[in-house]
């Protein structure tokens, strides 16, 4: 009898201890899955999307000279640009337009510090595939999708800005932030609309 | 919930969960009782071939077997026998197990709960951003625009300064100087992306020809992002600060070096830019995850 009370005690604790075992093992899954999360936003607020890079190739006393690749989201090369501008220092200007929670940007034209950005070179031609922006080219890309990238690129060559959207001309400053000839460099864009040059 | 006694306990936790849930575990514990049961056998054997070597017997090569093979069966019997006081052993013996994996993860919930709070912050850090300056068009015109640019203080709260200007052709191109940081100390919050206001220009008027942003800088040439009566940027003494001032402006002016520290993770020229029609506003910010954007007035 004594036993048998001292057995069902412990069932009782061991079926406790079980129950906040069990709420423990579910406060974890939840954990798991919020830690999970949090590490993807935080690789997507750092995460790079380059469709862009370039490098002086000469700098003279009448001006300088660039080449520019373009790329897709998938990294295939599919256009250069080998040009020379008056100037010393080069402009690259991309429209950041604003899709869900993201920007996505589209290089738009080159130009110098002698050379007002109406006047540069646009950029969409090395990149315009039957009216869709190759830039944005990836595996997997549904039609709905397509469409819709193409419906931009449509405002964004005739020079409309879509809502929310905005331009950015990245560039060198002399004497503080010069690009090297030579150097190959990388204009990054990321989901909050902010770009910045980094070296390849 | 970091004191020795606490570890101690979690250390001894961790271990008897191992020890009663781990194959491991359970192995030793097998081997454990397998040896407890050898050891019987062979001292009942040893006893065994002592008496009778002593009674003068000649020992066999089998002789102290039966009496080990008689001392497991009386263990086995005794087991037996004491079945409900075995079951009690095995039931207090699960409950340590299950308090101890109870406990070991208890502490794990813990530990996770701090890292999900130090990513919630590296989130919030990275996410952030600050006001560099707000834009108004006051007049438009095919031919050109006349716009407003107010400057902000560091931390984004208020106007310290404004400048109107006017240009030829339809959109504005503020540029600015942008210095974007190692993502370590933008997610910890010890640091934070700059960027210094620097000229004016616009579609129709090229950069070499643009305004100066004379408004963007005090009387010393310090623009006025830096401008704070309690420096607390980086949560500094006014000297202190203004020392670091110094170093970031030299960054600035040397990149090589900055980046090399690894302190600067790029450093360059940006000039934001969006078409001017009059009554409309935008506000240019520094993005904590690197460069400029620009939202509308409001955001």
């Amino acid at each position: 009898m004594k036993v048998s009370k001292g057995l069902k005690a412990m069932f009782w604790l061991l079926l406790a201890v079980a129950i906040i075992g069990g709420a423990l093992w579910l406060a974890r899954v939840v954990q798991g899955r919020r830690i999970s999360a949090l590490e993807g936003e935080i690789g997507s607020l750092k995460q790079e999307h380059v469709n862009l890079r370039f490098s002086i190739t000469e700098r003279a006393q009448e001006g300088l000279s660039a080449r520019i690749k373009l790329y897709t989201a998938d990294g295939k090369e599919i256009g250069v640009l080998e040009d020379s501008w008056p100037g010393e220092r080069l402009f690259i200007d991309f429209i950041l337009v604003k899709m869900g929670s993201g920007y996505l940007s589209f290089p738009y034209r080159v130009f110098t510090d002698a050379i007002p950005a109406a006047e540069g070179r646009d950029l969409t031609v090395f990149y315009d595939k039957a009216g869709f922006p190759a830039v944005f080219d990836q595996a997997g890309l549904s039609r709905s999708a397509r469409a819709g990238l193409q419906a931009l690129f449509l405002k964004v060559k005739a020079g409309e800005y879509p809502p929310s959207s905005f331009g950015n001309a990245l560039h060198e400053i002399g004497g503080i932030s010069e690009f090297n000839t030579g150097l190959v460099y990388r204009a990054v864009a990321r989901l909050s609309g902010g770009m910045e040059i980094m070296e390849d | 919930m970091d004191g020795t006694a606490y570890q101690t306990a979690i250390a001894i936790a961790r271990g008897v969960s191992w020890l009663f849930t781990s194959l491991p575990g359970l192995i030793i514990l097998g081997v454990a009782a397998f040896f407890f049961l050898i050891l019987r056998m062979s001292r009942a054997a040893k006893a065994d071939r002592s008496l009778r070597k002593a009674a003068g017997e000649k020992l066999g090569p089998f002789a102290g077997v039966e009496a080990a093979l008689a001392e497991a069966a009386s263990l086995a019997a005794k087991a037996v026998v004491n079945i409900p006081a075995l079951l009690m052993t095995v039931a207090v013996l699960a409950l340590v197990a299950t308090v101890s994996t109870t406990v070991a993860s208890f502490d794990d919930f813990l530990r996770d709960q701090e890292r999900i709070r130090a990513y919630e912050k590296v989130v919030a850090n990275l996410e952030r951003r600050y006001r560099l300056a707000t834009v108004e068009c006051l007049s438009s015109s095919p031919e050109g625009f006349t716009a407003r640019i107010d400057f902000w203080d560091a931390e984004g709260k208020s106007v310290v300064n404004s400048q109107e200007l006017q240009l030829p052709g339809k959109e504005l191109f503020l540029d600015a100087v942008v210095l974007n940081f190692a993502y370590a100390g933008i997610e910890s919050g010890d640091t934070r992306n700059l960027a210094f206001p620097r000229a004016a220009f616009s579609d129709r008027l090229a950069e070499k020809d643009g305004l100066i942003l004379t408004g963007a800088a005090d009387a010393a040439g310090l623009p006025w992002i830096f401008r704070r009566d309690e420096p607390s940027i980086y949560g500094m003494e006014k000297e202190a600060f203004d020392k670091r001032i110094g170093e970031i402006v030299s960054m600035a002016r040397d990149q090589g070096s900055a980046r090399k520290a690894g302190v600067v993770r790029s450093q360059y020229g940006s000039a934001v830019h969006r078409p001017m029609q009059k009554g409309r506003s935008f506000t240019v910010w520094i993005e904590q995850s690197g460069g400029l954007s620009i939202k509308d007035s409001g955001f």
